[in-house]
């Protein structure tokens, strides 16, 4: 399929109000500017809010946009799916094809297709990567719970909107650019929404502050049992580490909801993620895919944990726990090793 | 009240899949080898808990090929009160939530209930296109539900980036993508199903909705499938149960030192 001709421009969604700059965004956006150069293609960062948050304007110079795009309205100070599709959709309708990118967020996944199907144009969410490759954009998304991936080649000009959650963890560093900035006042909406936001509560204040812990040992549902579960609680505790689950655990009521690790929970960083029994649904890797070290433990050895895993272990968590266990008394960092 | 649960058959595991010779489809290979998507599941359950309070009618809609039977048969053994399959093999989200709309339209809804994903495409999107579509309120990511008394608006509570929650009101009808782990998934006995396969489902065609059969591709094209390049190379562990265990501590040593 030939490649047609270039997009206008690559518009980045860099966050709305308090999430705004975005860590993923940023990523995404230096990434773009490595694209938009390739592509001669414009880059623009797009915000969300009441007001134009100065950190965002240095990130977006930092990661070289050629100019920030601020659309301001009280409406749109807090998350509003449908009252960010209609600024999005407007504001890229007016702008003409280019190729529209949000990091893969849960808020995401709802404003892309709504987004999308405003102004009947095709999106490819969910995607894990976007390169050039033999002179194509080509994104790659995962598919069957992350167990196959599909390399997907788009032809450019054509007006596209995609999600994307870069899984390399060292963000490229993009060349600073001096982006013109333009912020605009959205009128109050001419066509009442359908929707009303009520308000809002943060997520339940967790037992224990996952985003501190150094080391973490996490359930997935390979250790949906009593006696599972039993040897992750013992080596968290051997480790001096914390205890965390994927989002299913909490589902099935195995561990409360401020213990989960991923879009739905908890991004963590500690020097150690030891997963047990996680095969990495995507959206479990989002909230741990920079720890500094993780080991994986699975009988599947094609789970998608084993994607961002430095080391891995095929096999039973009940066999493969309990020897370690009675070896690993002493390992925390100070005691004497044996 | 007419609610309706949109639901999709997908292959049962990973193991029954393989990737065609063209290299560019993955084929479900196995009888008997289909379930309902998981996170369908919980929109089914939804269904089913609101139906009886509301005194509503349930029908569970799937657009797919025969094989797609099977999750309707779930849905009815849950309590589905009807089943209806549009015959189609169309995956294009926007072509599938056209052909969706149609449907929807000829059945007469207050209510449409879907998941949050399907674990094969993994796109999430057919229930918000749908929704913008129809031009009906929607909210994503849906944990709790609760009607007005006169049943014209609900209230929402729906999940945001990490666990917050975010309150809505909409007037219906409304289109909610609900939220995993919402009801507790229900046990469907072999007996269930087996009653519920001889319910009958009613199979409607793209010309029976009054649509075209055909339509044009995105602007890409799928190069390959294949399984995941390992990102960091990572290095297995292997051996002996004693050799596994020690380089386990010897990487953990090293990783938390």
């Amino acid at each position: 399929m030939p490649s047609g001709k270039p997009w206008s421009e690559l518009v980045v969604f860099l966050g709305y109000g308090q999430y705004c700059p975005d860590g993923a965004a940023l990523h995404l956006l230096a990434r773009c500017r490595f694209l938009a150069d390739r592509l001669g293609s414009r880059l623009t960062a797009l915000v969300l809010g009441q007001e134009l948050p100065a950190s965002a304007v240095a990130a977006a110079e930092e990661r070289g946009a050629d100019e920030i795009v601020s659309l301001e309205a009280p409406a749109l100070a807090h998350y509003h799916a449908e009252a960010f599709a209609r600024a999005v959709g407007n504001l890229l309708r007016e702008r003409g094809p280019g190729l529209f990118l949000l990091p893969n967020t849960l808020e995401a996944t709802e404003v892309a297709p709504a987004v999308a199907g405003m102004l009947e144009v095709p999106a490819l969410t969910n995607c894990i990567d976007i390169e050039i490759a033999n002179g194509c954009v080509v994104v790659t998304r995962p598919m069957f719970w992350g167990t196959r991936h599909v390399r997907i080649q788009v032809e450019t000009g054509q007006p596209l909107v995609v999600t994307v959650q870069l899984r390399d963890g060292s963000p490229v560093q993009g060349r600073p650019g001096n982006p013109s900035v333009r912020r605009v006042q959205l009128p109050a909406e001419a066509e009442p929404l359908l929707t009303r936001i009520l308000g809002g509560s943060e997520p339940a204040v967790a037992d224990i502050d996952l985003t501190k812990a150094e080391v973490i040992v996490a359930a997935g549902r390979g250790a949906a049992s009593k006696s599972a579960i039993k040897l992750v609680e013992e080596i968290a505790e051997l480790l001096g580490g914390a205890v965390a689950c994927s989002r299913p655990m909490a589902d099935l009521g195995w561990f409360p909801r401020g213990r989960i690790v991923g879009t739905s929970g908890k991004t963590v960083r500690p020097k150690l993620y030891l997963a047990c029994g996680i095969s990495g649904a995507s959206q479990h890797l989002a909230g741990m895919q920079e720890a500094q070290t993780i080991i994986a433990i699975n009988k599947d050895p094609y789970a998608p944990i084993f994607e961002v895993a430095h080391y891995g272990v095929v096999g039973m968590l009940e066999e493969i726990l309990p020897a370690f266990i009675e070896n690993a008394r002493g390992i925390r960092a100070g005691d004497k090793l044996p | 009240m007419r609610i309706i649960v949109c639901v999709k058959a997908i292959p049962r595991g990973e193991g029954q899949l393989r990737i065609a010779e063209s290299g560019d489809r993955v084929l479900c290979e196995g009888a008997g080898g289909w379930t309902i998507n998981e996170s369908d599941e919980y929109a089914v359950e939804q269904g089913v808990t609101q139906k009886a309070p509301l005194g509503a009618t349930l029908t569970a809609l799937t657009v797919g090929p025969l094989v797609s039977q099977e999750a309707l048969y779930i849905a009815l053994a849950k309590g589905a009160d009807k089943a209806v399959r549009i015959d189609s093999d169309i995956s294009d989200p926007q072509r599938l939530a056209g052909v969706m709309a149609r449907a929807v339209e000829k059945l007469g809804y207050d209510l449409i209930l879907t998941g949050v994903e399907s674990s094969d495409y993994l796109g999430a999107q057919v229930g918000t296109l749908l929704a913008t579509r129809m031009g009906i309120a929607s909210a994503y990511a849906v944990t709790a539900v609760e009607f007005s008394p006169d049943r014209k608006s609900i209230r929402v509570t729906k999940e945001l980036r990490g666990g917050a929650s975010q309150y809505l009101e909409m007037g219906l009808p409304a289109l909610l993508s609900i939220q995993y782990g919402m009801h507790p998934l229900s046990y469907v006995s072999p007996r269930r199903l087996l009653s519920a396969r001889s319910q009958p489902q009613e199979t409607l065609t793209l010309p029976e909705l009054g649509l075209d059969v055909g339509g044009r591709p995105g602007p890409f094209q799928v190069l390959e499938v294949g399984v995941p390049q390992r990102v960091r190379r990572v290095k297995f562990l292997e051996g002996n149960s004693g050799e596994v265990t020690s380089q386990l501590l010897g990487r953990i040593r090293d990783a938390i030192r």
